[in-house]
């Protein structure tokens, strides 16, 4: 019942971030230039562009546009690429697996990693070797994660030549971009990971947990780690929305197909209806994997799923 | 009633049955903090006699809970420990991971000072009575120890504990809580049972009924007890010997009732003062001044600047505990004492 109204909260979430983003698009494609204009070829008359306008129904009243703007978000009806002419929804939708296909993995390889070397680390806090990994973690997390993206580059491409610099076929063209991300990922989701459990092991329940003589196997993964686990899974969908904010620039660098590489090329050309569309995709996206998060963590800790009065 | 806690007799259980004698034997132990180290007991000595009950006793950061904790190893992370720390004859630092995790699931519980952050919040508090009752006896089924926890349950005055089995701490008042700490301290049928402020979780009838508990563990099942705390009308009908501790020494040690009657350290002499034994509202210490930080002791008696009979001698010299009464082993560290005063003649 709890997370029935939980999950409905949620939605309306889902409806207000759908709603806002539309309404802030529509109103920022307005105010950095007049659609009609760049519709039209660049010496147009004004006859010509007043054409357009009407054609493409920008003479009517903003708030008629602005609800059928709404109407259309919520129908998936998209419009048509000012620059390609074409629909512009298979051309986002098109371009969201090959996104994804970095994202998940990365993200499942970076939390895979953070909590394997950071419960390391955790537990050789003292120890030389624990002290080395959050080292390289911290180094890692203060590199740029384009300047990973290039060293990859030259070395896996250009250097030693087994894979393609950019593009290239298939699982091929994943490696470096994923590589990049699960480096990212895991530079700050360690650190973050050895410090939640550092933290938890020396809480009142760990204490307790020793204390009735468990084997420490038992204490670490069904006492200690439990109580670190909140905060990280929440972070993992903070930290997929930083990836999908990596892609804008990976992709373009690397030359893959995904939504970041369509979105970037649609801002510089201006092409409104798939800059609008890739941003409602991206946010619905986010919203929906940080929902997910909730809703395990939620799972996971009674404190909230019961209401405390 | 002591019966329903022995259900069912299963091996591996007998060997321990004999409850040690604990004493720990100047005891230091030092924490690690950012701001260098901080030395938190300076040479603890006690004995606790097997079955008998001992209190811990003294204003809050003397050094109570740190006593306790180190008597079953479980001192925070990088604490350093010297001295000795014995149960029966077994050094308790000197125990392999192995004997130390016996020791504390079968032999030696205890139950932390603060009831609303011990338990875990995300586990059943049956499922953690459960846990706790097969870590001491491996050979109990599922449902065995279900049992088990639910007639303990009942002893510590748990209502309807079949249905609180399934109920998670945070839906628990402090009292109900510390209930089950003490439950799942018992259903392991430990030796030795450590309390750290048992009862301050509690109403004043709630705390009575938990004190003739434990009374009643010590005198029909011969429980050791060690129990730690800031008040002393919990003390008085249940210990039978009283160490009281200020700023991380011992100053005073000996049989409850010749403490209470006949305190020889003017800080017992003051705790016992100001204990507010018939003004239940008012549960907080009031001795004038404050403890010395710990890491800027004084190099005479810690107690000299707030004790109304310092003298010159106090300031330099630091007292040692010496006995005062030598049947009894009444100890007391005050020089006055050692120059043949007894304070509370002296007062009276
Ligand atoms: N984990 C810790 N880190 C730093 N200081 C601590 C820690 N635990 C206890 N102390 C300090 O040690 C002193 C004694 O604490 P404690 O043993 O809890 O005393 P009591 O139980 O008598 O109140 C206090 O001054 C306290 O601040
Ligand atoms: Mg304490």
């Amino acid at each position: 019942m709890n997370i029935l109204r939980f999950l409905f909260w949620k939605a309306v979430l889902l409806l207000i971030v759908l709603v806002g983003v539309t309404t802030l698009m529509f109103f920022l494609t307005r105010a950095t230039g007049d659609p009609a204009v760049l519709m039209s070829p660049p010496e147009a008359s004004d006859a010509v562009i007043e054409a357009t306008r009407q054609r493409l129904g920008l003479d009517r009243p903003l708030l008629v546009q602005f609800w059928e703007t709404l109407v259309n978000t919520f129908t998936l009806d998209w419009g048509s690429s000012y620059a390609l002419g074409s629909e512009v929804r298979p051309l986002v939708m098109d371009r969201l697996v090959p996104s994804l296909s970095l994202v998940v993995p990365a993200l499942v390889l970076a939390a895979a990693l953070a909590g394997v070397i950071g419960t390391y680390a955790a537990l050789h806090q003292a120890d030389v070797r624990g002290r080395f990994l959050m080292g390289a973690a911290f180094v890692l997390d203060g590199i740029p994660y384009f300047l990973i993206a290039l060293v990859l580059v030259l070395v896996l491409a250009i250097q030693m030549g087994v894979l393609p610099a950019t593009g290239g076929d298939g699982g091929v063209a994943l490696v470096i971009p994923i590589a990049v991300l699960t480096i990212q990922g895991f530079a700050t989701l360690s650190r973050l990971t050895r410090g939640q459990l550092i933290d938890s092991l020396s809480q009142g329940p760990v204490t307790m947990a020793k204390s009735k003589g468990l084997p420490a196997r038992t204490v670490l993964f069904q006492h200690a780690v439990p109580l670190a686990l909140p905060p990280l899974i929440a972070y993992l969908g903070i930290l997929f929305s930083f990836m999908i904010g990596s892609l804008l620039i990976l992709e373009s660098m690397l030359n893959y197909p995904g939504l970041g590489q369509l979105l970037v090329r649609a801002v510089n050309q201006r092409d409104f209806p798939i800059v609008q569309a890739a941003v409602i995709v991206i946010a619905v996206l986010i919203t929906l994997v940080n929902i997910v998060m909730d809703t395990i963590v939620r799972v996971l800790d009674p404190r909230l799923r019961t209401k405390v009065s | 009633m002591a019966s329903t806690l022995t259900p069912t007799p299963s091996p591996g259980r007998v060997a321990h049955r004999v409850p040690p004698a604990v004493s720990l034997e100047d005891v230091t132990v030092t924490l690690p903090r950012a701001s260098g180290d901080l030395q938190i007991l300076h040479g603890v000595s006690f004995k606790v006699p097997a079955g008998s009950v001992v209190a811990l006793a003294g204003e809050s950061g003397s050094g109570k809970s740190t006593a306790a904790l180190s008597l079953m190893r479980l001192l925070p992370w990088g604490a350093e420990v010297g001295g000795r720390i014995m149960a029966g004859d077994r050094d308790v630092a000197a125990m392999s991971k192995e004997e130390l995790r016996l020791f504390r699931s079968k032999e030696a519980r205890i139950i932390l000072q603060d009831p609303w952050s011990s338990l875990h919040p995300m586990k059943s508090v049956g499922s953690q009575l459960i846990e706790s009752a097969r870590a001491s006896d491996p050979a109990l089924s599922k449902a065995q120890a279900r049992e088990l926890a639910v007639e303990t349950m009942k002893r510590v005055h748990i209502p309807d504990p079949k249905s609180r089995l399934k109920a998670y701490p945070h839906e628990m008042s402090g009292g109900q809580l510390q209930r089950v700490l003490i439950a799942m301290a018992l259903v392991a049928r430990p030796t030795l049972l450590v309390c750290d402020e048992p009862t301050t979780a509690l109403d004043v009838s709630t705390q009575a009924q938990i004190l003739e508990l434990l009374r009643e563990l010590n005198r029909e099942m011969g429980l050791t007890i060690v129990i730690a705390t800031h008040d002393l009308d919990v003390i008085a009908g249940l210990a039978d010997r009283l160490v009281v501790m200020y700023a991380g020494r011992v100053v005073e040690e000996g049989p409850t009732a010749q403490v209470m009657a006949n305190p020889q350290h003017p800080y017992t002499w003051a705790l016992l003062a100001t204990a507010p034994k018939h003004n239940r509202g008012e549960r907080m210490l009031t001795i004038e001044g404050r403890p010395p930080a710990l890491d800027a002791l004084p190099p005479g008696c810690s107690f000299a600047e707030r004790c109304e009979f310092t003298t010159a001698r106090c300031l330099e010299t630091r007292p040692e505990l010496v006995l005062v009464d030598e049947p009894s082993r009444h100890r007391t560290a005050c020089l006055r004492v050692q120059a043949d005063q007894s304070v509370s003649e002296e007062v009276r």
